[in-house]
Order: C-alpha cells, then sequence, then structure tokens
C-alpha cells in the first residue's frame, strides 16, 4: 500500500504519495528533487539531513514522511528565493571559510536558521548555542570557523 | 514498488489504537517520534506488519500535573518535557538538555525512549530513580507496570508515564560523566534524591550498566558508595565512571539543599 | 585563532551555502538500474555456495553477479605503491570462492529501484566454511598463523631495509638509550559523503562515463581500462562535488570497475550510492601500525643513533596503496633531525580486517608519534627541557638540502626559528611553571609539545619511479584564453573541499594580472582535464598542480604580449602585462586590454608572423624534489584525575608551508587537520572482536570530534619559499593531524608525571579508560562479597 501525504515545503503544497517506510529524507530528494539535504549516517548523528519541521529542526532520515502529514517543512533550498540575495547566516559561513567540502553546510545552515529565531524572541545563552552547534558534524573544517562565524551572526542579530 | 511494504495505521482514538494493536497480534511497529524506530524499520524493511502511528491519537501529547503525580503523555517529547518539567524536577531537565541533540529532542518522545528500551538514556535512568510507573493500554484496557520492571509486554501501548511528585524537602542532583564535552554517549549519569529526614538514595547508569540504585544512605558514606558500586560487576573504568557520576550528582544535591 | 579580513577565499564556494552543491547521490536519470551489494559477515572462511534463485526472482531485479560470474570479465587491479617482491591478492571487486574479512563484496544486485536491489540482496544466500581468522599483527607473525593467501609463504606483503651510518657503534657509545612501541590505532577515514558510483553506458563511444567521488579521476579511468581490457578513451570519469576525502577516495576501488562493467554489460545506467555501515567496513581504513623505537644519545640530548621497526596492518589485502604508508613512514623516519646512524626496518602483513588505504598523512603520523614520543620520553632521562632536546638536533638551515642517511631531502625550512616563534607565542616557559604548579596543588596539568614534518608535493616521476611508485609525479596544465578575454584553466586536479580550485585561480589570476573572477577551473574530467600523473593526494595540488598552472598561463602572458607588440607596433622587450592589458613599460597611454588582444588572435585578422589564431597553452611540471612542510604542535591539557577524561585546553601551531597562496584556505587545512588529530590521540579507534567482527558499524559508537571539543587554536607560521617550486608552495593538506597525536600524548605524559607508566601513553587513541589514577581503581573490591578494605 501507500500513503498520502499533504505538507508544505518551502511554502508550497505538495501533495504525494509514498510508501509507508519512506523517510522525509527520501521524499524531499526522490520525489521534490530538493537534493540540497544531503545524507550522510542514516541514523540521525551526523545531522547532515537537518530541515525544519513545524519551524523545529528535525533529522529528515529519523522521520518518515507519513509523520509529516500536514506539516510545513523547510529546507535549505527555503532559505532565500531564487535571485535574492544571500541571508545573513549564508553570507556569514562563505566569509568565514566555514565549509569545504559543503556536504554538512546545509544541515548547520538549518540549526543555526531555528537559533536564530529563537535568538530574535529571547537571546540564546553562549551555552545553548553550543550545544546546538553539537547537533552536526563537519569533518573538515574542525568547527572553528562555524562557531566564529555563528558567534559574529547572533550578535549582529541582537 | 515494493513487496514488503507494511500498513500504515493512523488512529485518531484510544479504541482505534485498542483494535488496531488487536488486529495485528504483535506484527506492528509502534510509531512515536520516529527517532529510534525509522533506522529500525530500514535494516529490516518488511519486518512488521504494520506501522501503527500514535501522533493522531488524541491526547498521548498531554501532560497533566496532579496533586501526587506528574502525568507523561507518551508522545511528549523530550524538548517539550525539558521544559515542562523544570519547575518541578529540575535535575530531569538538566538530565533532558544533555541528551543526544535538539534536532533529535525536538521529535524524540519520552514513550519512544522507553518502548524500545533504551536503558542508558537518561530518561529511562531518572524515572528509575524517581519509582515511576508506565501507563500501558492493552486488550483489558488500561495498566499500570513500574519503570523498573523493564520491557512493555506484547500486545499493550504505553500511552503515559507517571511520575509522584517530590515530596516536601526533597532535593535533587543530577550528574554525567562525559568522554567529550560535546557529549556523545555518557560514559556515566547518576541521579541523586535526598528526603526531608537524611535519607539518600543515588541510581545510576551508564556504559551498558542500567539503571541501578545504590542502596540508601544516611549519610554520603564512601565506602558503602564504593562497594554497592563493586557489586554491579561492571569493568573497573566503569564502576569509576559510575563512583564519579554518583559522588557528583550528590555534590549537586547538596548545592541544590544549601542555596548559599 | 583570529578573524582575518581579506577577500573570500573561495568566491566560487557560494554553491554550497546555497544547498547547491552536486555530489553523486544528487545526480542520476530517469530510469537508471541501481546496485546494492551482498558482503561477508564472515572474518574468514570458503564460499561453499551462493544461491542467488530467490533475489533472481524478484521482480525489478536484472541481473544478480556472483565473484565467480565477474571472474573472467575483470583483470586484477593496478597497484599504486609497487616494490619490488611484493606480494598480490589478485582481488577483484567481488571474492571469488573465499571471503578474508568482514564487509568484503561477495555478490552485487542490480535492480530498477534501489529498494527492491536491497531486498533481492537480502535473500542472497550463502554457505561459508568457517577458517581460522587473523586480527591483529602478531598474529598473522606467529610461525603457525593460518595464511591468508595459499600462494604466499606467510602473511607478509613485503618489507624492506634502510640501513646507513655505523648504528653498531652509536649505540655502544650512547649515553642512553630510550625503547618504546608506539601504536597508532586503526580508524577510518569517515568522509560525511560515502563513496557513490553512476556508470553510465555511452552508444556514442561503445564506453563508459563514470560520475565517482574520488581525488583521482585518471587514476579510475586507467583501473578501468586495465582491469576491464577496454581502451582509455572509451571511458570517462567525472568528478563532481566532493564531499570530503580524507585520502579514503585517493585510490581506484573494485566497485568504480565493477559499475563500468555492469554499464557496458547492460548497456545501461547503473548507480551505487555506499550506506553508512557498508562505508564502516567496504572503505578502506587508515592507521593501524606499530613502531617499535630505539634511539641512542649522548649526554647533551644529541640522536646517535635511531632504529626502527615499522609494522603496518594491510587488513585482508595489499590494496592499491599497498605498503606505501609504511615506506613513505620509514622515509620520514628522521623527521626533522640529523640522525647519523639509522637502521629501519619495515614490515607490512595481511590481516583478516577491511584494507588500510590512504588516509590523511598516510604513514607520517604513525613515524612521527613514535620519534616525537622517544625524545620526550630521552629529555625526561636526561634532565632537558622536551623543546631544547628537538632545537639539539634540528637540520639547520645551512645544511640544506639536506639528504638523512635513508634517503629523505629536507630542501628547505628554518626549524629552530620556528620553535621559537612557537615557544614564545604560546609562553611555554610560563605555561611549564603553571603546569608544575597546579600539579603540586594536585590537579592533573600537563603541556606537551612535538614537531613534525610533512612530505609534500608529491613527485618527481623519478623519485616516483625509484621508490616503486607506479605513476608518474607531474602535472599538467592546459590555460585556455576565450575570445572575451576570460580564462579557462583545465586541471588534473580534484577539490574536495580544499580549496585547490581557488589557489589555481589565484596563481592564474596573479600571473595575468586578471581579477580572480576572470579565471574559472575545470576539473574532474578526463575527456576535457589535463592528465596528472598523480592525482589530488600527497599535499601536491597548489605546489605541482599550482606550478604547472603558474608555466601555462606564463605562455599565455608571452602570447598576448607578443600579439599586443604588433597590435601597438611595439617591441615586445618595451611590453609589460599589467592590470589586465599589454603596455608600454614606461608609457601606461599606450595600452591595448587583455580583451581586445584575444579578440584580435581570435579573428586572426592581423596577427604577427608565426603566431597561431587562438590563445591555448600547455605546460607540464614535474619537481625536483618534494618539499618538506614543517612545524610545531604545543598543548596545554589537563585530566580529570576520577575519570579520565580529558579536557584539551589550548593549541598552539607553528607551520611553514612556503608561500602561502591561499593564507585562509592553509589556515582551513591546518586547523582541519588539527581536529581530526585530537580524534586520533584520544577518541578515534575502529576496534574488532576476536572472531574478526567489527565492534561496531554505527556513527552512534565511532566517536568523531563535535563542535565543543577543538580548543580555541592560535597558529603562527613562516613563509620559507621551496627553491624548488615556482610559486614558492609547498603543501599543507596533511599538517595537523601529523603532530597533534604526539603533543597531546606529551601533554598527558606531563601530566600524569613520572609515576604513571610511560606506555599508557604510548598507544593512540590514549582513552580515558587508561587515564584514571590507579589508586581510585584498586579501592574497589574484586569480590563484593569480600571488600579489599
Amino acid at each position: 500500500m501507500t500513503v498520502t501525504i499533504s505538507c508544505t515545503v518551502n511554502g508550497r503544497q505538495v501533495v504525494l504519495e509514498t510508501e509507508p517506510t519512506s523517510r522525509l529524507s527520501d521524499m524531499l530528494r526522490d520525489d521534490l528533487l530538493l537534493t540540497g539535504t544531503n545524507i550522510g549516517c542514516e541514523e540521525g548523528v551526523c545531522g547532515a539531513c537537518t530541515v525544519l519541521v513545524d519551524g523545529k529542526s528535525a533529522r529528515s532520515c529519523l522521520l518518515l514522511a507519513a509523520q509529516c502529514e500536514g506539516a510545513a517543512i523547510e529546507t535549505v533550498e527555503g532559505l532565500r528565493d531564487a535571485g535574492a540575495p544571500p541571508t545573513p547566516a549564508q553570507a556569514a559561513l562563505h566569509r568565514h571559510d566555514a565549509f569545504q567540502c559543503g556536504y554538512c553546510t546545509s544541515g548547520f545552515l538549518m540549526v543555526i536558521e531555528e537559533m536564530m529565531r529563537a535568538n530574535r524572541v529571547a537571546p540564546l545563552a553562549q551555552a545553548e548555542v553550543d550545544d546546538r552547534l553539537t547537533s552536526v558534524l563537519c569533518r573538515c573544517t574542525g568547527y572553528l570557523p562555524i562557531r566564529r562565524a555563528v558567534r559574529t551572526l547572533l550578535d549582529g542579530d541582537r | 514498488m515494493s513487496s514488503l511494504q507494511p500498513l500504515y495505521l493512523r488512529p485518531r482514538t484510544r479504541a482505534d489504537l485498542a483494535a488496531g494493536l488487536a488486529a495485528h497480534h504483535g506484527d506492528y511497529a509502534l510509531l512515536a517520534g520516529g527517532q529510534t524506530l525509522v533506522p529500525l524499520l530500514q535494516k529490516n524493511p518488511g519486518k512488521v506488519g504494520a506501522i501503527i502511528d500514535l501522533r493522531h491519537v488524541e491526547g498521548l501529547s498531554d501532560v497533566h500535573e496532579g496533586d501526587a503525580e506528574v502525568t507523561l503523555g507518551a508522545m511528549v517529547t523530550l524538548a517539550e518535557a525539558q521544559d515542562r518539567l523544570a519547575p518541578i524536577f529540575p535535575s530531569f531537565a538538566l538530565a533532558l538538555a544533555k541528551t543526544a541533540n535538539l534536532p533529535v529532542r525536538n521529535w524524540a518522545t519520552i514513550g519512544g525512549s522507553l518502548a524500545l528500551f533504551d536503558t542508558a538514556s537518561e530518561a529511562w535512568t531518572f524515572l528509575h530513580a524517581y519509582d515511576a510507573d508506565m501507563i500501558l493500554l492493552g486488550p483489558e484496557g488500561e495498566a499500570r507496570r513500574p519503570v523498573a520492571l523493564g520491557a512493555i509486554p506484547p500486545g499493550f501501548a504505553l500511552t503515559a508515564i507517571a511520575i509522584g511528585r517530590p515530596s516536601p524537602g526533597e532535593a535533587a542532583g543530577f550528574a554525567e560523566i562525559l568522554r567529550r564535552r560535546s557529549g556523545g554517549r555518557a560514559l556515566a549519569m547518576g541521579f541523586a534524591r535526598s528526603n526531608a529526614g537524611g535519607q539518600v538514595t543515588v541510581t545510576v547508569s551508564g556504559s551498558g550498566i542500567p539503571p541501578t540504585r545504590l542502596g540508601s544512605f544516611g549519610q554520603i558514606a564512601g565506602k558503602a558508595l564504593v562497594d554497592s558500586i563493586s557489586k554491579t560487576g561492571a569493568a573497573p573504568a566503569v564502576r569509576a565512571w559510575l563512583l564519579a557520576a554518583a559522588r557528583r550528582a550528590l555534590a549537586n544535591l547538596t548545592e541544590a539543599q544549601d542555596p548559599s | 585563532m583570529t578573524a582575518r579580513n581579506d577577500a573570500l577565499a573561495r568566491p566560487r564556494a557560494w554553491r554550497f551555502a546555497n544547498g547547491e552543491g552536486r555530489y553523486v547521490a544528487d545526480l542520476g536519470t530517469a530510469g537508471m538500474l541501481h546496485a546494492a551489494f551482498v558482503r561477508s559477515t564472515q572474518a574468514h572462511a570458503d564460499i561453499l555456495s551462493i544461491n542467488c534463485d530467490a533475489a533472481s526472482r524478484v521482480p525489478g531485479v536484472r541481473l544478480v553477479l556472483t565473484g565467480a560470474d565477474y571472474l573472467p570479465f575483470s583483470d586484477a587491479p593496478p597497484i599504486i605503491w609497487d616494490v619490488a617482491g611484493q606480494r598480490r591478492s589478485g582481488k577483484r571487486a567481488l571474492a571469488a570462492g573465499r571471503v578474508r574479512h568482514v564487509g568484503e563484496a561477495v555478490a552485487v544486485v542490480v535492480a530498477d529501484r534501489i529498494e527492491t536491489a536491497r531486498e533481492a540482496a537480502a535473500l542472497v544466500t550463502i554457505a561459508y566454511a568457517a577458517r581460522p581468522v587473523v586480527v591483529s599483527m602478531e598474529q598473522a607473525l606467529h610461525p603457525d598463523a593460518p595464511l591468508l593467501y595459499d600462494d604466499w609463504p606467510d602473511n607478509v606483503v613485503a618489507q624492506g631495509h634502510w640501513e646507513a651510518g655505523d648504528v653498531a657503534s652509536a649505540f655502544a657509545g650512547a649515553e642512553t638509550i630510550v625503547k618504546g612501541s608506539y601504536i597508532s590505532s586503526r580508524l577510518i577515514p569517515l568522509s560525511l559523503e560515502g563513496r557513490a558510483v553512476i556508470a553510465a553506458f555511452e552508444p556514442s563511444r561503445d564506453g563508459v562515463t563514470v560520475t565517482t567521488s574520488t581525488q583521482a579521476p585518471h587514476q579510475v579511468r586507467e583501473a578501468i581500462a586495465s582491469c576491464l581490457r577496454v581502451p582509455e578513451h572509451a571511458i570517462r570519469v567525472v568528478v563532481p562535488d566532493v564531499g570530503g576525502a580524507f585520502g579514503l577516495k585517493s585510490c581506484a576501488y573494485g566497485e568504480e570497475v565493477l559499475l563500468a562493467h555492469l554499464a557496458l554489460r547492460l548497456r545501461a545506467t547503473v548507480r551505487w550510492i555506499e550506506r553508512r555501515e557498508e562505508a564502516f567496513v567496504g572503505s578502506v581504513h587508515g592507521r593501524d601500525e606499530q613502531v617499535d623505537l630505539e634511539l641512542a644519545l649522548a649526554r647533551d640530548g644529541a640522536i646517535l643513533g635511531l632504529c626502527a621497526g615499522i609494522l603496518q596492518d594491510k587488513g585482508s589485502e595489499p590494496y592499491a596503496t599497498s605498503v606505501g604508508a609504511a615506506w613513505a613512514g620509514a622515509m620520514l623516519m628522521s623527521s626533522l633531525y640529523r640522525i647519523p646512524n639509522i637502521r629501519i626496518d619495515a614490515r607490512v602483513v595481511v590481516t583478516n580486517k577491511t584494507p588500510t588505504g590512504a588516509y590523511r598523512g598516510y604513514g607520517v603520523p604513525e613515524v612521527n608519534f613514535a620519534l616525537e614520543r622517544g625524545l620526550d620520553e630521552a629529555a625526561r632521562v636526561l634532565g632537558m627541557d622536551p623543546a631544547e632536546i628537538r632545537r639539539r638536533n634540528f637540520v639547520p638551515p645551512k645544511a640544506m638540502p639536506y639528504m638523512a642517511p635513508q634517503g629523505l631531502v629536507l630542501d628547505s625550512g628554518r626549524y629552530a626559528d620556528m620553535l621559537d616563534l612557537a615557544l614564545a607565542g604560546f609562553d611555554w616557559a610560563g605555561e611549564r611553571q603553571a603546569a608544575a604548579q597546579a600539579r603540586a596543588e594536585g590537579r592533573k596539568v600537563g603541556v606537551g609539545l612535538s614537531a613534525y614534518a610533512e612530505p609534500t608535493n608529491m613527485g618527481p616521476s623519478k623519485l616516483c619511479g625509484m621508490i616503486g611508485i607506479n605513476a608518474g609525479g607531474f602535472d599538467v596544465a592546459n590555460v585556455r584564453m576565450e575570445p572575451s578575454g576570460h580564462i579557462v584553466v583545465f586541471t588534473g586536479q580534484t577539490p574536495m573541499g580544499q580549496g585547490v580550485e581557488a589557489s589555481l585561480a589565484r596563481i592564474c589570476a596573479e600571473e595575468l594580472t586578471v581579477p580572480v573572477e576572470d579565471v574559472t577551473i575545470v576539473h574532474g574530467d578526463t575527456q576535457s582535464c589535463a592528465y596528472t600523473g598523480y592525482g589530488s593526494g600527497g599535499s601536491r595540488g597548489t605546489g605541482v598542480g599550482g606550478s604547472s598552472v603558474m608555466l601555462a598561463a606564463g605562455k599565455v602572458r608571452q602570447k598576448l604580449i607578443r600579439i599586443a607588440a604588433h597590435m601597438l607596433n611595439r617591441p615586445a622587450d618595451t611590453l609589460i602585462l599589467s592590470q589586465g592589458g599589454v603596455q608600454v613599460a614606461d608609457d601606461p597611454g599606450q595600452r591595448v586590454p587583455i580583451s581586445a588582444i584575444a579578440r584580435a588572435a581570435y579573428h586572426a585578422h592581423d596577427l604577427p608572423d608565426g603566431v597561431e589564431p587562438g590563445i591555448e597553452e600547455r605546460a607540464t611540471f614535474d619537481p625536483q624534489s618534494l618539499a618538506i612542510t614543517y612545524g610545531v604542535a604545543l598543548v596545554r591539557l589537563e585530566v580529570d584525575p576520577e575519570t579520565g577524561v580529558v579536557d584539551v585546553q589550548r593549541i598552539l601551531f607553528g607551520h611553514d608551508c612556503g608561500r602561502q597562496i591561499s593564507p585562509a584556505l592553509v589556515e582551513g587545512q591546518v586547523v582541519g587537520g588539527i581536529a581530526q588529530g585530537i580524534g586520533a590521540a584520544l577518541y578515534e579507534e575502529f576496534p574488532y572482536d576476536a572472531d574478526g567482527r567489527p565492534l561496531t558499524t554505527s556513527m552512534r559508537d565511532y566517536e568523531l570530534v563535535q563542535a565543543l571539543d577543538i580548543p580555541d587554536i592560535e597558529l603562527v607560521h613562516l613563509e620559507t619559499p621551496s627553491p624548488f617550486f615556482p610559486n614558492g608552495a609547498k603543501g599543507v593538506g596533511e599538517s595537523g593531524v601529523i603532530p597533534t597525536p604526539a603533543a597531546i600524548a606529551n601533554a598527558l605524559r606531563d601530566a600524569l608525571g613520572s609515576d604513571a607508566p610511560p606506555d599508557i601513553f604510548n598507544r593512540v587513541p590514549v582513552r580515558a579508560e587508561r587515564l584514571i589514577a590507579p589508586e581510585l581503581l584498586t579501592r574497589f573490591s574484586t569480590n563484593p562479597e569480600e571488600p579489599k578494605e
């Protein structure tokens, strides 16, 4: 059997049929061709596939697509409109050389997006920022440029 | 289209859920947050006849703060539990903040953590330390079962957890030993509780040792603690970590009692 | 680290911030087929039978292929590091008759959907007859050890011996002799993107296009051509964005060859995306090396002699890299030091584990760990400052180029100046004193250092031949100026995050005095890009690849000036190229922009005699020598004595990689390498049980460093250009990972003090388990019923 899912992805209504064990990451990449969400470990550890579901960060490899019935899903492709200037987070990561191979970058961008939204409501303590950054693995940069980019980003956003 | 795909059920009521459980005779997977279940389904596609999604079942995400106990619906996420329980069980909120990471806590549920029997988890250890009960839905309706008894019997679904409120004057402490600052799997963790009468208990877990209550101590006696950790049969380094977690949980307890 | 304010290091890397990186798994075509592997669950066994019937009957399955089926279609793959007398496995992509490690591919299923392929693969049943398992080097070398290969006399791939000077006399006359066995455990390179291959049949040339995540497209093409007996021109290898490599993608894999075979056989497009659990056992591992070291020292700390035994575990087969890491380690054994009498023996053995290949550092971190730990113990015995014993033995600049007895050439460098710079930046004396003070108060605080040499700019071709590398060491660049004046560089180098494309663009832009935006780098395509002898490995992209770009761009410049001389009607020797135009040297008013010259070159209406239309130049660069990057790492840390948990608090890293073409990229490489070095020093290990089963195939249990595990890192540097490279640049890709484990182990040794047995620091990772104060462990009763106390 298949399951029908109706949800929004980056603000656009999506209705599709999927297999019960198909994951959100499968739906995004294979059905919607949103390949900016990368798959690293398939067990929720590396964080490369992190997206926002109803505004909350989620490992798209740890959710079934069918669980997202009625949900609002945001991916890296939705961070800015085509042709629009880069978001402050995108610009900060680039300026600080906070990515090398780029494979983890989408995950970091989504975690940072969630962080920026929370920070606007109530400034996040450094410990909270640090904790959130441990949720995505990077093998290239040694993290320091990422931490530096996020620090300047949150400071500038307050 | 794969030949081995299970059915996908989205019950809306407890009655629908009970009917679903009965119809599939144990050949089902209960889907809560998905954080542990989804990778298992990927590794063994076709091993279950049905996936029963608990998300739409009424009332499973409720938190009820009663006079005697706090009831957490099975679908309450770890992130929600962290927020909601901080005023009542500050040590649990601290422990949850150390559990996995935010994207996982946003979706992982209390029920899922228990149902998939991850005894090394912070949630399981806390609930063990606080003598919590699982509230199960089965063929005969609701049943209570202590968390300490372990796995959920087949045919039952976990709908809620009931935790007794701390008694007046009770203090709590939590400590965790991590290999790395960033976290990862805890080497050891400990929850300490003390009642107004000065009776102290410590529950520890980690590195393959399931939650273990290290007896009751009239006072914080080093030797009694060391002896009770020796009885866990853990490897030497693990004993050291359990001891450190216990001592630090106790130290945090002392601080909590004495705000100065 | 301090923030930089210079221009963007990689202007073209924007795509990654947009989620527009394109990795192999993002590519594919409608109607393509999918491959899934059946992998061995046994460490060592004969395959009695394979039953593919159930799998073949699954609707949608196109082909099920076993090792025996595949054998006639594929020759054994080439060996990259091919020393005389070494033994070969002859292994193809699929095991035939016998498996030798858990995870070895046994069969492949091709189906119209990936889910179908995986389900069918699960239905393939294999009957095994278990053989005795060899899981350690000690077992492999035992006289009665079971053999992995029946036609080998033992389990040794090859052994090497290097000796110079009079080692026996050096040891006889020594004030002190320091001995130790230093172990770098098995670990996994783990790129976040696993391996991935799409092979597409190409009817137009009766060939195949293989899109793969590799560091070496030309080498993959050669492997496919040689194994499948297909001419090279029929094979095109394309490399899109690579999601990390770290050496694990530096040589061809059997899967790349097999996928090409499947595409040719089925006249279809076939895709394989490695899964993470598959990567743990199917992609090559790293390190797993033991170095037994003896140092003979004089009273003043001078190293009189060195004896080393290098023992490397290759896992189940030599693989393409074969003995390379051990041989490279032997070359680098003397590091930055003048050691007149040296004896080195290297032995490389097979065991029933996943093959080890190339991982960042490639044999050098292993010997660095041994030598720098040994020197620390020597300093302790002689009562010297650890920094001083290193300074005492450095090869001085005036002795360079210096050839070490075993053949290593130190081309250039100011080792003592570097040490001084780093010691001052770290306040070594102050930190040592503060740590001693903290220890006096009962805390376990320590500081440690390690100096290092990094062999970079892999080449020259002649040296490659001498040391058994089955490839050249040169690089080729083609530089084309388009009619608009825009410049396109075609290189065999492959970006994998390190930013080599940005460095090449910068080199070309500087040479032609244009903005870097006016240069586009084309890479990762064997059909359009220049051949490279060795691909992107051995930290050679900027030094060797960049030099070839510089030379080709220089030819373009000459041509521009020649055409401009004709256009301006002035002698060429009065003209210079400056800021994107050619002008009369002392009269900027007489000037013609590059775009006008390019247009004239392509119109060819009025070119000087003998000048061909168009602008397209090619240059080859084959270096005269390796270039030795060097530096020093200093660490302060604290150990929690109750738990053994280590808090790395401070790292200062000094390095000299010659001229820095892109300082930001250099910093990125160094810091990223240090992070992997911290992981190797304290956390990362890939253990097996006694039956040869890996103890984890999950990232939950394989502990990689995360954001908070890296302390603040201070960098200091010198720039001593290499005399052998036109652009003066040396490589830097492996720097950080080389000295960090030894520096951390030395700091741990300092923290725990003289009472601790030195052996616990001689094996990395030094896990928390080993650092708990022994008196805390002994107070637990061994028998709970009878407390000792």
